[in-house]
């Protein structure tokens, strides 16, 4: 609950909507990760910078920490509100601002849609390349907190690369600009370290992307494999040949049996794994690069190979991959995300660990994975009405984590690690590692109110999960209180 | 050779004794720290080796006095490049400077520059501790960005022992083209080439304008026919020159970073990026910036810069709190601002 004495500040704010009816607040309880809900005591709406800055002042000036949000599409808790504080909602900073054909780029509300930029874009032959699956809702503002990905990452690069400047707002309420001049700036690279920070550094007030010339030509090829590993054989295959897709995706039998059921994309039902691989460029360089590649995959092993130039086929073949979450939707009451990624080169071993996994658990999994680049997305099915299958789910996906780790990889791509993930970052990074992400919060927002509680475990919650990575024999920081 | 437990004891020595460290590598880029007389110079150039490349993963690891032209041959051999193509002052350059100086080739506006490439590091912190951020693979979003915050900080955090690199495959051709005119007909042409499918570089020196194309020989022939008029092939030492600041001056070195359309005037030596970028020669700074660019000091014409006043806006006090939080006691040297104090 917050006091009357801040929620009687805030309703003196012009141009700040708040939200304290309960059915209403119930709306906000939780972002994608709905698995963890908290019912915020009090939502605020700004409908202008100042608004924002003066409900940050208010909450700053009270100790009450803050949690910014989006279009709340964030799979890893977040935008989960908090108990005791406020959530402020960003959906109304939706003005696209400013379209710079020459420079190529766009000046933006956080509020704006990914899919509305490229929309926005579309006349003047430009589009935003990064695209998560969640493109046509998910906010920009979002992305950056996220540093998004999507199936364009392997290459156009994630939101990070494709950002050219930033205006965040601090705890205090102090505006700065980050980049955005030129191309180069000294001192420290701020912009860079936003990319990611999951609301925990500052709120996200403006955004200018870089955008690309739209390609003149776009080609879909889809491969059926009768085994995963000749489809990541494939993959290295492709790459080897010096061809840099825009896209390349895989997908195992269970997605793909999923997807076809779903929509209908003309999947090859009879393959163990399938791999998208879109490429683009000029019109005279796109039918020889399409022969070339399609010579790799056969060479590779395909047994099917499609083709797809014109655009409802191109589309057609993209709605199974990009629908794959709510096809498996379809096949069990409920599905948990995983988002690791490892070294490509480990691939069938992982696979191979995540198989046995699902043995071991009694659940089934489906396997989606952003094959150019070591992104992968195993589906765990469960039924969360059979509390025993909910906490099957929670330890299988942990022990997916920790294999990506044993295999040299990251716990989360692209999802983030918000609340879902925070325990796993104890295995992830030691408790020295741990101290310097605590330094760069302090430096940011020293009250600590932005988003406490995500992303970065504090290191008593660490000893308390118990898995505070012990290096060489020697515990790090054996002051430290552990038990 | 792995020099990680030698470095580290150097590290804390000079900790212990309250000396700073001041990270250095091959020595070619000296210029672009200030100068600190009571700093004690570490020195990766020992420190280097490819820990493990994977060409079909486009991924790269290698420590950080591995030199610079080692990189590049081993990436050669496998058909693969750096994409940001850093500048060569020197072939003792390394790896770690490359990473410490941030400074990206001609193909920035297009590919990206180093921090894009960059997705793993390994460092003895201020403290004297060796930490690991990122990783060696393409996508990471667990914990802050402390890999690219490293990129362009000068060795004012840490003193990078490894780096993991994202690496591209050799586009099938790669050819310049050169144009002579005069500054402001260049930017004319920069400006309406800037969407040309393969354009990888577009810079101007001495009289004549560079533009390169990178992709395949099919598609070169319509990049030319786009080109205009005018456009003949060329060899690459030109815009090797733009990149490693190879052209004559006897003056301090500045740069000015703003947009492609702010209009081009004053004592220009040389325009990147397709204008973005541009190298200015003067004893004094120049003010010719306007509210579209930023000047600042590159290169003085001889020894290092001097300690200038630091940035004093908001962006600069929260760039002084991070420094100062990650290194409390002041163990690294100081980031040099570069800004006229003017």
């Amino acid at each position: 609950m917050l006091s009357e004495v801040i929620t009687s500040s805030l309703r003196q704010i012009d141009d700040l909507e708040l939200i304290e009816d309960p059915s209403r607040r119930k709306v906000y309880e939780s972002d994608g990760l709905t698995a963890i809900a908290q019912m915020p005591p009090l939502v605020g709406l700004p409908n202008s910078l100042q608004a924002l800055q003066e409900a940050l002042r208010i909450c700053h000036n009270h100790g009450v920490p803050m949690v910014a949000r989006g279009a709340g599409t964030g799979l890893s808790g977040g935008a989960t509100p908090l108990a005791d504080g406020l959530l402020i909602g960003l959906a109304k900073f939706n003005r696209i601002l400013e379209i710079d054909p020459v420079k190529m780029t766009a000046r933006v509300e956080p509020g704006v849609t990914n899919l509305a930029i490229s929309k926005a874009v579309a006349s003047a032959g430009l589009f935003y390349a990064p695209d998560p699956s969640s493109q046509i809702a998910c906010t920009i503002g979002g992305n950056v907190a996220e540093n998004s990905g999507g199936v364009h990452c392997l290459k156009y690069g994630l939101t990070l690369h494709n950002v050219c400047a930033l205006k965040i707002m601090l705890a205090d309420g102090e505006v700065l600009s980050l980049g955005g001049t030129g191309l180069w700036e000294d001192g420290l690279d701020l912009l860079a370290l936003l990319h990611g920070s999951e609301g925990l550094l500052g709120l996200v007030i403006e955004v200018t992307v870089a955008l690309r010339p739209v390609p003149e030509a776009v080609t879909v090829l889809m491969a059926g494999f009768k085994d995963t590993n000749a489809a990541a054989n494939a993959v290295s295959a492709v790459i080897q040949a010096g061809v840099l897709p825009a896209g390349l995706e895989m997908m195992d039998r269970l997605a793909i049996q999923a997807a076809e059921d779903f929509v209908h994309a003309g999947y090859p039902l009879e393959a163990d794994a399938l791999l998208l691989c879109e490429l683009d460029g000029s019109d005279a360089e796109i039918a020889g690069l399409s022969e070339a590649v399609q010579a790799v995959l056969q060479a590779a092993g395909a047994d099917s190979l499609v083709e797809a130039s014109d655009a409802a086929a191109r589309a057609r073949l993209w709605l199974g991959r990009k629908a794959a979450f709510p096809a498996v939707g379809r096949i069990a009451p409920d599905y948990y995300c995983m988002d690791g990624t490892i070294p490509r080169r480990h691939l069938a071993e992982v696979l191979a660990a995540i198989t046995d996994r699902s043995v071991h658990y009694g659940l089934p999994v489906a396997n989606v994975f952003h094959a150019g680049d070591g992104n992968l997305h195993p589906l765990i099915l469960y039924d969360a009405n059979d509390s025993d299958q909910f906490q099957r789910a929670e330890a299988f996906g942990a022990d997916v984590l920790a294999i990506c780790l044993q295999f040299g990889g990251t716990i989360t791509g692209e999802h983030g690690v918000g609340l879902e993930k925070i325990d796993q970052m104890c295995n992830q990074f030691t408790a020295l590692e741990l101290a310097v992400f605590h330094a760069v919060k302090s430096a940011f927002d020293p009250s600590g109110l932005l988003n406490p509680g995500k992303a970065i475990p504090t290191l008593n919650r660490c000893a308390e999960f118990g898995a505070m990575h012990v290096h060489q024999g020697a515990q790090k920081h054996p002051e430290l209180p552990r038990f | 050779m792995d020099q990680s437990d030698a470095l580290q004891r150097v590290v804390h020595a000079a900790i212990s004794q309250r000396q700073v460290v001041r990270p250095g590598g091959g020595g070619t880029k000296e210029f672009l720290l200030p100068a600190a007389a009571d700093a004690v110079l570490v020195s990766t150039a020992e420190h280097e080796g490819i820990l493990h490349y994977h060409p079909d993963e486009l991924v790269i690891r290698v420590r950080s006095g591995t030199r610079l032209i080692d990189l590049q041959a081993t990436l050669s051999e496998a058909g693969q490049y750096l994409p940001c193509e850093p500048p060569s002052f020197g072939a003792a350059g390394t790896v770690g400077g490359m990473v410490a100086a941030g400074l990206a080739g001609p193909s920035r506006p297009y590919v990206g520059g180093v921090r894009d490439y960059v997705l793993g590091m390994k460092l003895i912190l201020p403290s004297g501790e060796i930490a690991a951020f990122g990783g060696d693979v393409m996508k990471n979003v667990a914990g802050y960005d402390i890999t690219r915050l490293n990129v362009g900080a000068r060795g004012s955090l840490g003193l990078i022992l490894e780096v993991a690199l994202k690496v591209l495959p050799i586009p099938e051709v790669v050819q310049v083209y050169g144009l002579t005119c005069d500054p402001s007909l260049a930017q004319r042409h920069m400006l309406a080439q800037r969407r040309l499918t393969g354009l990888s570089a577009s810079a101007y020196c001495d009289g004549e304008l560079l533009v390169r194309y990178q992709g395949s020989k099919r598609a070169k022939t319509a990049f030319e026919q786009a080109l205009g008029q005018g456009f003949v092939p060329v060899s690459n030492a030109g815009l090797a020159a733009v990149r490693d600041l190879s052209f004559a001056h006897t003056e301090h070195l500045w740069r000015w970073d703003g947009a492609v359309d702010a209009p081009v005037t004053g004592r220009l030596v040389a325009m990147d990026w397709g204008g973005a970028l541009r190298w200015f020669a003067s004893d004094v700074a120049p003010h010719n910036a306007g509210d579209k660019g930023v000047i600042t000091w590159f290169r003085p014409s001889e020894g290092v810069l001097p300690a200038l006043t630091l940035r004093a806006d908001g962006v600069g006090r929260l760039q002084q709190r991070v420094k100062t939080a990650l290194d409390a006691n002041g163990s690294f040297i100081g980031y040099p601002a570069l800004r006229p104090s003017s």
